[in-house]
């Protein structure tokens, strides 16, 4: 199947080609000219056609004839190289009878070569050379010349001599021109002898050449022949071939499409060139024949195409009529073949499948719509085919060139040829898009008037000329009671009574007459009911015509029975104001009484006359401009009210009013006027009055107070009241402040809610400091107590505040100099430990590199002394042991001195050191001195006393003050030291007394001072220095010693320690 | 009996050539066979370590100052016990100063002894004359 269309679909395509070429043909030549240049176009192809036979006929003449030339030439070839190898055996021979004969003479040459040669050899001479110069010659008449030519000095004939010799094989030569005369061909064979012991060298005897005359050559291989036919050349002298000069016969013969064929020489070849003698054939009577016929084939050609191309014109011209009408039409037109193959179609069916007529042409709907669709289309075109005739059907369709939509009606037509057999289906298909949407858009608004007027409540109905009922709604029925069916085709006469009857056939003959619509009330009397109903009735007109008439009518029953009821409340209403136990009175725009109360008549003395109707001013012409103002306010819309309004009356007397001025709404929203109430609450305004002068004495108490007070509310924080100090503090106006949030005033809103959590937790707070602002921003401390209290029932927190800014200012001030001292005691102690570091440095390097000179200076004196002992006088020794004297001095002195800067450097701990345990430790450590010195040492009270020292440093200090004792008690007999310890509240006083030399107490202080001396050395040795250790090192343990004495009785030291 | 540490030398580490001066004579004073080997400061007292790796009779004790030029005592006494081949080599601190945190510190460096040159002759030969005996002959080294 698909086959099949793809087979139809190529025969159309030729036929398109066709039709394809020749328009574009004409649209190329132009109108009038086509025929005639198709024609001409015809002959010149036929023409052209026969050139080619021409060429090709002639080509195989031509081809026959150098085939011809061929075999003649390859005959000559043969006899050509006959005639050579016969001379070339003819040497041969010579050759092998030398061979054997070497030392051959002239006779015996010519002798064997006289037997040699015959009538095939076409030979000048034969001539022998030994050692390569010619001594032997055959024919020896008339070649006498050539005796004795030297072959390895001859211009012309060395070259191939030499050749011929050193290749070992027979060389042609020539053809050249000789000495003896005459041009000849030369070959030459060398030979060579047998060697005279097997196995030695073959030894060069000579050549032997044959002279052929080339002329006798030429005539022997019948090259000459006059009956040959042909034009011969040769060329390749020397055997050179193709490469050679020519030397017989004309040299423009080659490559002048001459048949070539190679001569065989030994050591070479010739190239032998022939045409035929008087050139290549002339023109065939066949080549005649075939250009005759080819001439007439194209006038026939070229008639047969002038008609054609006419025909075509005529046809295309017609169809390009034809398709600009399917082009223009707005509908689709597309042709089928039975088995639903597209044909053509127009542009309008192109836009539909969104494809080019040509990519159509040859497909099916499948190739074009989803295959439902496509289904249906075929299917229609089967409902057409098997109808015979038109179908018509409408559906909806998408343009695939935009994707619109389109409804479209299609009429589908089977198609016949003269024979009557089916060719396809015609379809046609135009838009009704718009068509169908008008029909919907009528049926739509028939819809909407059917649901308007079967929605309506009010009865609405047509009649005829006649009165009789043609449209009628749902209302109309129910109205009636009957059903619509009744109704229609029924009078007025059938529905109603017969009076009601005549009166609505009365209206409307008036109207229907008039032609004029009207609106009435009218009743309605029905078998159930009678109402009210508001009826609109207007003539019937179509086309200019009465035809009837139309009504609507509306029961309004309902509506004139509230009006009633309106009337009715109106009057209970003005019953109301009147006996209301308030003066009450109610007033129009103009302000002229429409209700009032009796109270209001009593209260404004106006018992008696009827003021209904008459103006408010009127009646009171004094009535002030301030009332005047608040009634138009009043009128204006907006109520006005007063809870306490003094009025001054004219006996002087303050009359309190409480009165509110309120617009009334008429029905239609405007302000239809006010109504006024006024009470006199003079009576409770008194009592009031004595209440708030009594509040009035507390509240400025209050407001005097000589601090800051306010009150807020406890639900939100709002500022009610603050008094006259708190305005100053927080910098705010009263006006300003009260209203205020209290949290603005916090510097932290979270530490108002601690405060609040504090209050409902306690009831009160005292003295809470927190950090608060003033209005503008200014932050402040503040000491709060506060309390919750009762305020217009209402908890409210009462707060009295206390500025503590100085005071906290203060407190940061001394915090801030605390912390500025506690740096610069830091800087201080480190400067301290900088210079202790240098100290430390200082003192290490003289306890090591100031006893190094002292050791030396000591050492040599001693050497002195023992080495020298014999050269030194007394004086020089004394000298000498005074010199080692000054060193243990200064000896002393560093070590006393590095002792006290020790005890500066020292870190001092403090801990619980048992004085008893102590104490004996020094003095067992001087117990040789102290016996030697025979000192009575006394211990008292020591035991179980501790104190808070430096075990060393203390054990230092007993040690100096025992040397001291031993020292200074020394003459005393005998020595005594009493120590005693004793104990006070905070302290450990140890007490040491010695019995010895003692001091003035003027001295007292200054003997603790380093290097301070009561005494001369050589009489109390010492540094000076022990005693500076002593306090240094009390002082840094936290104690303290001093010294009581006088001179010759002896010296008491107080060492004072904490416990 | 002369026990063989006597071939074994003394390591004196000294800058101060008076004090090195007086020294030797100290030892000489007795006429023991030691040897004396000088270092005049700490770098040449540490150059000792490789030579002895290499083979040289190690000393039977060290006598070493504290205050010294290049590299100081203590550092030299660090690197001697810090160094497997004078780990246990004898040590004797041999100097002026009698401060309390050079004492701690040689000994925190597990110094054998710890002696105060003192500046009186008689007293200086006598502490040689005691080291010397104490080392030479009393001690018993580690071999």
């Amino acid at each position: 199947m698909r086959q099949e269309m793809q087979a139809s679909s190529r025969r159309l395509n030729a036929a398109g080609y066709v039709r394809v070429m020749l328009a574009t043909g004409y649209r190329f030549l132009g109108e009038k000219a086509r025929p005639w240049l198709f024609a001409l176009l015809a002959v010149l192809l036929v023409f052209a056609t026969e050139q080619v036979v021409e060429h090709f006929a002639r080509q195989s003449d031509l081809e026959q004839e150098r085939s011809d030339v061929l075999n003649r030439l390859s005959t000559l070839r043969a006899r050509l190289e006959g005639v050579i190898n016969a001379n070339l055996f003819l040497v041969h021979g010579l050759t092998a009878v030398i061979e054997n004969r070497p030392d051959i003479d002239q006779a015996g040459f010519s002798a064997i070569a006289n037997n040699l040669v015959d009538e095939r050899h076409a030979l000048h001479n034969i001539a022998g050379a030994p050692d390569m110069v010619i001594s032997l010659m055959y024919p020896l008449q008339g070649n006498e010349a050539a005796l004795g030519l030297d072959y390895r000095t001859h211009p012309t004939q060395r070259e191939g001599a030499l050749r011929a010799r050193d290749s070992g094989k027979t060389v042609i030569a020539g053809p050249l021109s000789l000495q003896q005369g005459g041009i000849a061909i030369i070959a030459r064979e060398p030979l060579f002898l047998a060697p005279a012991q097997p196995g030695g060298k073959r030894r060069f005897w000579g050549l032997v050449s044959a002279v052929i005359d080339a002329e006798t050559l030429y005539r022997m291989a019948g090259l000459r022949d006059p009956d040959l036919g042909l034009r011969l050349a040769l060329r390749g002298t020397d055997g050179t071939g193709s490469h050679g000069p020519v030397f017989f016969g004309d040299a423009k013969l080659f490559g002048n499409r001459s048949v070539t064929v190679d001569v065989t020489l030994p050591g070479g070849s010739w190239q032998m060139a022939a045409i035929p003698a008087d050139g290549w054939e002339q023109i065939g009577t066949n080549i005649v024949l075939i250009r005759l016929m080819g001439l007439l084939a194209a006038l026939a050609a070229g008639i047969m195409v002038y008609r054609l191309a006419r025909d075509a014109q005529a046809l295309a011209s017609y169809s390009a009529r034809l398709r600009t009408l399917l082009n223009t039409i707005p509908d689709m037109i597309w042709l089928k073949d039975a088995r639903g193959v597209y044909l053509t179609c127009n542009p309008r069916f192109e836009q539909f499948f969104g494809a080019r007529e040509a990519d159509i042409k040859g497909k099916t709907d499948h190739d074009f719509v989803p295959a439902d669709q496509a289904d249906i289309f075929r299917e229609r075109d089967q409902v057409a085919i098997v109808a015979g005739g038109p179908s018509t059907n409408e559906e909806w369709v998408t343009f695939a060139s935009d994707g619109h939509r389109e409804l479209i009606e299609t009429i589908k037509t089977p198609v016949y040829d003269d024979n009557g057999r089916l060719l396809g289906v015609l379809g046609i298909a135009r838009d009704i898009t718009e068509r169908q949407k008008q029909e919907e858009e009528m049926k739509r608004l028939h819809a909407t008037l059917h649901a308007l007027v079967e929605g309506s409540t009010d009865a609405i109905f047509v009649k005829d000329r006649e009165g009789r009922y043609i449209v009628g709604n749902r209302a109309l029925a129910t109205l009636l009671g009957r059903p619509m069916a009744e109704i229609l085709g029924a009078d007025d006469h059938a529905l109603f009574p017969e009076e009601l009857a005549e009166r609505f056939r009365a209206d409307d003959l008036r109207i229907m007459a008039a032609g004029v619509t009207e609106t009435y009330e009218e009743p309605v009397v029905t078998p159930s009911a009678t109402y009210s109903h508001l009826t609109t009735k207007g003539p019937l007109i179509i086309d200019g015509e009465v035809r009837g008439v139309f009504a609507l009518s509306r029961d309004i029953t309902e509506r004139k029975q509230a009006e009633a009821a309106l009337q009715e409340s109106e009057t209970r209403l003005r019953l109301f104001i009147e006996h209301a136990p308030a003066a009450l009175a109610m007033f129009d725009r103009e302000m002229r009484y429409l209700a009032v109360s009796r109270r209001w008549l009593t209260d404004y003395s106006l018992e008696g006359g009827n003021i209904l109707g008459r103006s408010h001013y009127e009646i009171f012409p004094e009535i002030s401009e301030r009332w005047k103002t608040i009634h138009r306010r009043g009128l204006a819309g907006e109520v006005v009210q007063a809870d306490e309004d003094p009025f001054e009356r004219g006996d002087g007397t303050v009359q309190w009013l409480c009165w509110e001025v309120r617009p009334w709404h008429a029905a239609d929203g405007a302000v239809g006027g006010i109504v006024i109430f006024s009470e006199d609450i003079t009576e409770r305004k008194q009592a009031e009055q004595v209440l708030q002068e009594s509040e009035a004495r507390y509240r400025s108490l209050l407001e005097m107070a000589p601090f800051p007070a306010v009150l807020s509310r406890l639900r939100d924080g709002i500022l009610l009241y603050g008094n006259h100090r708190a305005e100053i503090q927080y910098g705010i106006s009263r006006e300003q402040g009260i209203g205020q949030p209290a949290d603005r005033f916090y510097q932290n809103p979270t530490q108002r809610d601690r405060f609040i959590d504090h209050l409902r937790k306690d009831g009160r707070v005292d003295d809470l400091e927190v950090g608060m602002v003033t209005m503008d921003g200014h932050p402040f401390w503040a000491l709060v107590s506060a309390s919750i209290v009762d305020f217009e029932n209402e908890p409210a927190i009462f707060a009295a505040i206390n500025d503590i800014t100085a005071r906290k200012r203060m407190e940061d001030d001394i915090r801030q100099l605390n912390d500025e001292l506690e740096e610069r005691v830091r800087q201080r102690t480190a400067e301290l430990d900088t210079a202790n570091q240098e100290l430390e440095t200082f003192t290490y390097s003289v306890s090591h590199d100031l006893k190094a000179p002292l050791r030396g200076i000591d050492g040599y004196s001693r050497l002195l002394l023992e080495q020298y002992q014999t050269l030194l006088d007394e004086e020089g020794r004394l000298f000498l042991n005074n010199v080692r004297h000054g060193v243990e001095q200064m000896s002393l002195l560093i070590e006393d001195l590095l002792a006290y800067s020790r005890m500066e450097r020292r870190s001092l701990t403090g801990q619980s050191v048992d004085l008893a345990r102590l104490v004996t430790g020094v003095l067992d450590e001087r117990r040789t001195d102290i016996e030697a010195r025979g000192m009575i040492v006394e211990v008292q009270g020591l035991q179980e006393l501790t104190v808070r020292a430096d075990p060393e440093g203390l054990t230092m200090v007993l040690r100096n003050l025992v040397d001291n004792a031993l020292k200074f008690a020394r003459d005393s007999r005998p020595p005594t030291l009493t120590i005693r310890g004793a104990i006070t509240e905070k302290s450990v006083i140890l007490k040491l007394h010695d019995n010895g030399i003692g001091f003035d107490m003027q001295f007292h202080d200054r003997i603790f001072n380093i290097f301070q001396r009561l005494q001369r050395v050589e009489d109390y040795p010492g540094t000076g220095v022990g005693l500076a250790i002593v306090r240094k090192a009390m002082q840094r343990m936290g104690g303290r010693v001093w010294a009581e004495s006088a001179p010759g009785q002896g010296a008491t030291f107080y060492l004072e320690l904490p416990r | 009996m002369i026990p063989d540490s006597i071939l074994r030398p003394i390591l004196l580490v000294e800058d101060n050539p008076v004090d090195l001066d007086l020294t030797l004579r100290a030892f000489a004073h007795h006429n023991l066979a030691s040897p004396i080997q000088v270092a005049r400061d700490g770098q040449e007292a540490l150059d000792w370590i490789p030579r002895w790796e290499a083979g040289e009779t190690m000393p039977l004790v060290i006598l070493l100052d504290l205050k010294l030029p290049r590299v100081d005592g203590l550092e030299v006494l660090r690197q001697l016990r810090a160094h497997p081949v004078s780990c246990d080599l004898p040590v004797v601190v041999l100097t002026s100063s009698s401060e309390d945190r050079d004492v701690k510190a040689a000994y925190r460096l597990h110094a054998n002894s710890y002696i105060v040159k003192p500046v009186n002759f008689e007293k200086f030969m006598d502490v040689a004359t005691q080291i010397e005996l104490y080392w030479l002959l009393i001690n018993h080294p580690p071999r």
